[in-house]
């Protein structure tokens, strides 16, 4: 008699055949291998993209708000050095910054710190960073950019900042005495600018 | 009965050839798979890192040319002794805002020294060289351990040939030898055995005027450099156009740098370290 195979599974099982799943199962371990690499590399890839954007984003960033605050790579005074970092942060810059202009004597170790408590106490304890005379009390070389609600830069924050350095000539009034009398004089010193950016 | 069982070879070879050619598709499957990866592996590693390199000489370019313009801006005393650095309450600065009578601490700025020296016999001497020296050493000093640098000014010129160099200050590390040398480990200095190395400022009058080409950059890798111009006076109001250039190197123990006083070097130079108070003192460690 004449039967069609898909009839006669008995005489096939008996032959070898398991079932649609038993026989499928040797070419579903692959598949599935495939499938979990796949999207292993694939979400691997992703993330990897999104870092390194971030990265370069952040980079270009602090590239071009540290070409703007240091201008021509010289600071005349508080005004321009307070006016330019404004004129920064008021364009919504997208992460927070910290700049602070040392002398060129300064041992650029302590950077980060130094800025943190800056930032923090309003203090310059090592006492490197720059500063200028504004009616009879000291101004640090120093500005601070956060956005609202934006977490102070902490221990935490270190591992996602960037610290660059820039030199830059600072002009300084110094009072000399000539015949007795006291001058007001500017001198122009060499410095470093460091930019710490965090998000 | 022989049709029968014909059907019966037929559908189980049928039935076999597909279970291999289910597990050929998955295989090929996982190949696909595979490359595809490879490919989006290879993207994940390498994405990114021209720009990086991009944004890097950005920044290197940036902070050579900065260099340049502080080296230019700055002042420094009328002697060529020193720079000031620090803030005013420093030692330097408040030795110079208490300094009396006028004229006794003069500054000014290098490049008005460089004209001044210039315009006198059309060279620069060692008084000036060594202000410039000491300019580099401050403005640089924060990167003193990892860079090396070559500060030129030089005539425009189209001719091949001869020097056109009118300065050429070239500052290494120069290593001495092991020996034992201060080392500070959170906050506290202890003498410990270690490599002796000093800066070393060399004033070069090169024989030619691809001395640095040939010499200098083959050797030490990527350098960041920047360029000026600068017009010095040559005598009756006639000015001739000058180049000021910098370049700034990662350091590196390099043989013809180790030595480039040695005699027959193309770059002909001398040291300036021992004539000058401010700058490192290499007389200790000298053999």
């Amino acid at each position: 008699m004449l039967v069609a195979p898909f009839l006669k599974r008995n005489s096939f099982s008996r032959r070898g055949f398991i079932g649609p799943i038993g026989d499928d199962l040797p070419s579903l371990v692959p598949l599935v291998i495939s499938l979990l690499l796949f999207f292993s590399i694939f979400t691997l890839t992703l993330n990897t993209y999104n870092t390194k954007n971030f990265f370069i984003n952040k980079q270009i960033e602090m590239t071009s708000a540290a070409r703007e605050i240091k201008g021509d790579s010289l600071i005349l005074n508080m005004d321009q050095f307070m006016k330019k970092c404004r004129t920064v942060s008021g364009k919504n810059f997208p992460y927070n910054f910290m700049v602070g202009i040392y002398g060129a004597d300064s041992d650029l170790r302590t950077t980060v710190s130094d800025l943190l408590d800056l930032q923090n106490n309003g203090s310059n304890p090592n006492n490197q960073i720059l500063s200028a005379d504004l009616a009879g009390s000291k101004q640090n070389y120093f500005c601070v950019y956060k956005h609202v609600g934006a977490l102070p830069f902490t221990q935490n924050a270190k591992t996602a900042y960037l610290l660059r350095y820039y030199p830059v000539a600072v002009q300084q009034a110094i009072t000399r005495t000539v015949n007795g009398a006291a001058v007001t004089e500017y001198l122009i010193i060499p410095g470093v600018m460091a930019m710490v950016v965090w998000e | 009965m022989k049709t029968e069982n014909k059907y019966k070879q037929r559908s189980f070879l049928h039935m076999n050839q597909r279970g291999q050619a289910a597990l050929v598709d998955s295989l090929f499957f996982i190949a696909i798979v595979a490359t595809i990866c490879t490919g989006l592996f290879y993207f994940a590693v390498n994405y990114g890192l021209g720009t990086e390199n991009l944004l890097n000489s950005f920044y290197s370019t940036d902070f050579a040319m900065d260099s340049l313009k502080v080296i230019t801006y700055i002042n420094v005393m009328r002697d060529g002794s020193a720079v000031i650095v620090g803030n005013p309450s420093s030692s330097s600065l408040s030795t110079l805002s208490t300094s009396s009578p006028a004229g006794s601490k003069e500054y000014d700025y290098l490049l008005a020294l460089i004209k001044e020296d210039f315009s006198k016999n059309k060279k620069l001497g060692t008084q000036t060289k060594i202000a410039i020296a000491n300019t580099l050493y401050s403005v640089l000093k924060p990167f003193d351990d990892s860079v090396d640098y070559a500060f030129y000014i030089s005539r425009e010129s189209t001719v091949q040939g001869s020097s056109t160099y009118l300065a050429l200050i070239l500052s290494t590390h120069k290593f001495y030898g092991y020996g034992m040398v201060p080392v500070t480990i959170n906050g506290v200095t202890t003498d410990r055995n270690g490599p002796l190395v000093r800066r070393v400022f060399y004033s070069c009058e090169p024989t030619n005027n691809k001395a640095l080409e040939k010499n200098v950059f083959p050797y030490v890798g990527q350098i960041d450099s920047a360029l000026g111009k600068i017009t010095l006076g040559t005598g009756l109001g006639n000015t001739s156009p000058y180049i000021i250039g910098l370049h700034v190197w990662v350091s590196k123990q390099v043989g013809v740098l180790q030595d480039p006083t040695a005699v027959g070097s193309e770059l002909g130079c001398t040291i300036l370290n021992p004539l000058s108070p401010t700058l490192p003192n290499i007389s200790d460690l000298e053999p």
